[in-house]
């Protein structure tokens, strides 16, 4: 008689390795059972509640098959627990799209908010169209401290006196209505919210207009301009009809400078406000430094007249410009005499 | 020894007679309990529960042609459990249920009236 491996050794070790394959496919098998088993409970564990409301069918169908694959497993049966594990599966993938309807969610305050979203899941929404979706009341939606039930513009912050609702300034002059004597026409605070009149009708509002009854221009305070004799205001100058003169080569005042010079300075009293810089010019005549310090003497002179007039030195600002500044031809009598000036210019009005 | 013998071959014949026994046993209790269950309306608040216990049942049956007592006894009393918790779990559910929908909760039904 023939020993069985003696003649067929091949089909010995062949047939050790297909056991072998098969015992490590089975065991595979049912680790991986074990292991899709495990994840399929975590899952529907850590979604119960939802799915018991939204797909308690399918819930039940996962539960029973993942229990009997636990049983066909523990058999030593991978392929039964394996099948079960599928129907495991195909019914918790049922139960999934079940879980998608919002409306069977746990929701324990009853306002259409589940509990999985609701931020306050013991409060109900209050459902005033104000963030209704965090599940949250929001019984004062503007947060002025006045409750919405009381707020005549919940979500306008606003205040108590007037029913939660914001108080306006219409008029946007800075003054709310309530305390704005106009309200629908700006005016300043100091009118109480109304607009000054102008009782002149020159423009100029009577609030600031020094002379409310009386027209003048805006440039003047709305003060009617002074007409001077011997003298213009521009818009930047005190501008002279007559020439100042100074001795001969001297910082001294003629006398028939001072009618001129004295109208200079009653203009420069009417106009409170005007800063004025005096400026002396010489001709061409004589080195340059003697001229600057000529021109500097001359323009002193006259900042100091003016001050004698009752100016205050602190308006007033006197500079040397020397030769520098020609208005005419040096070469003749006729240029050099425009040439040695005295001027005034308006800083500030 | 011949008692002896006869003594052990009916030992084993009851044994083997047990499980059966068992599992028949637990089956037919499950379902008088899902009977119950359903003739008092419990299923309608118990979709979960009802649809667990027919399916242990199915399972537990199966068990049983395998001759797989002990199994089908387990899986038969999982069924039974399900159906008795349905007593006390079909209030609460309606009552959730009344929440959610915006309603009042219907009374339960009496005992034995089919819904």
């Amino acid at each position: 008689m023939r020993r069985p491996t003696a003649g067929c050794p091949g089909a010995f070790l062949l047939g050790c390795a297909s056991l072998a394959f098969l015992a490590l496919s089975g065991c595979a098998s049912s680790s991986q059972v074990a292991r899709q088993t495990a994840e399929l409970e975590r899952l529907l564990s850590d979604h119960r509640d939802s799915l018991y409301l939204c797909a308690p069918k399918a819930l039940a169908r996962a539960e029973v098959e993942i229990a009997l694959a636990r049983h066909e497993s523990s058999r030593g049966r991978p392929v039964s627990a394996r099948a079960a594990v599928d129907r495991a599966q195909a019914a918790v993938r049922e139960a999934w799209q079940g879980s998608d309807d919002r409306s069977c969610l746990p929701d324990s305050d009853g306002d259409g908010v589940p509990d999985r979203e609701d931020r306050c899941p013991a409060l109900p929404e209050d459902l005033d169209g104000f963030q209704d979706e965090d599940g949250c009341p929001d019984p004062d939606n503007d947060q002025d401290g006045v409750k919405d039930a009381e707020d005549a513009c919940p979500l306008e912050a606003g205040v108590a006196a007037n029913r939660g609702c914001p108080v306006l300034d219409s008029d946007q002059d800075g003054l709310k209505d309530p305390d704005d004597a106009c309200p629908t026409v700006p005016g300043p605070l100091v009118n109480r919210g109304c607009p000054f009149q102008d009782a002149d009708k020159d423009g100029v509002e009577d609030g600031s207009d020094r002379c409310p009854n009386e027209a003048g221009p805006a440039t003047n305070d709305g003060c009617p301009e002074i007409q001077y004799k011997l003298i213009t205001i521009t818009e930047d100058r005190i501008q002279l009809r007559q020439k100042v003169f100074f001795q001969t080569g001297k910082a001294i005042l003629k006398n028939e400078s001072f009618g001129l010079l004295n109208e200079v300075a009653q203009a420069i009293l009417d106009h409170p406000k005007f800063q004025v810089r005096i400026e002396g010019h010489t001709d061409s005549v004589g080195s340059d430094v003697a001229n600057q310090r000529l021109s500097q003497s001359r323009a002193d002179t006259v900042r100091r007249y003016l001050v004698g007039q009752g100016v205050a030195p602190d308006r007033l600002i006197a500079i040397g410009m020397g030769e520098e500044v020609p208005l005419d031809d040096n070469s003749t009598e006729a240029g050099r005499s425009v040439n040695r000036r005295v001027e005034f210019h308006i800083l500030e009005r | 020894m011949r008692s002896v013998l006869h003594g052990l071959a009916l030992s084993a014949l009851l044994l083997s007679g047990c499980g059966p026994i068992q599992a028949s046993g637990a089956l037919a209790r499950a379902e008088q309990a899902m009977k119950e269950s359903r003739d008092r309306g419990y299923d309608q608040d118990c979709p979960y529960e009802i649809t667990a216990a027919m399916e242990f049942v199915r399972v537990a049956r199966d068990l049983a042609g395998r001759s797989e007592f002990q199994a089908a006894r387990d899986f038969a009393n999982r069924a039974a459990d399900l159906a008795l918790s349905m007593r006390e779990q079909a209030p609460r559910n309606a009552r959730m249920k009344a929440v959610r929908g915006g309603g009042t909760p219907a009374p339960a039904p009496e005992p034995g009236r089919n819904r």
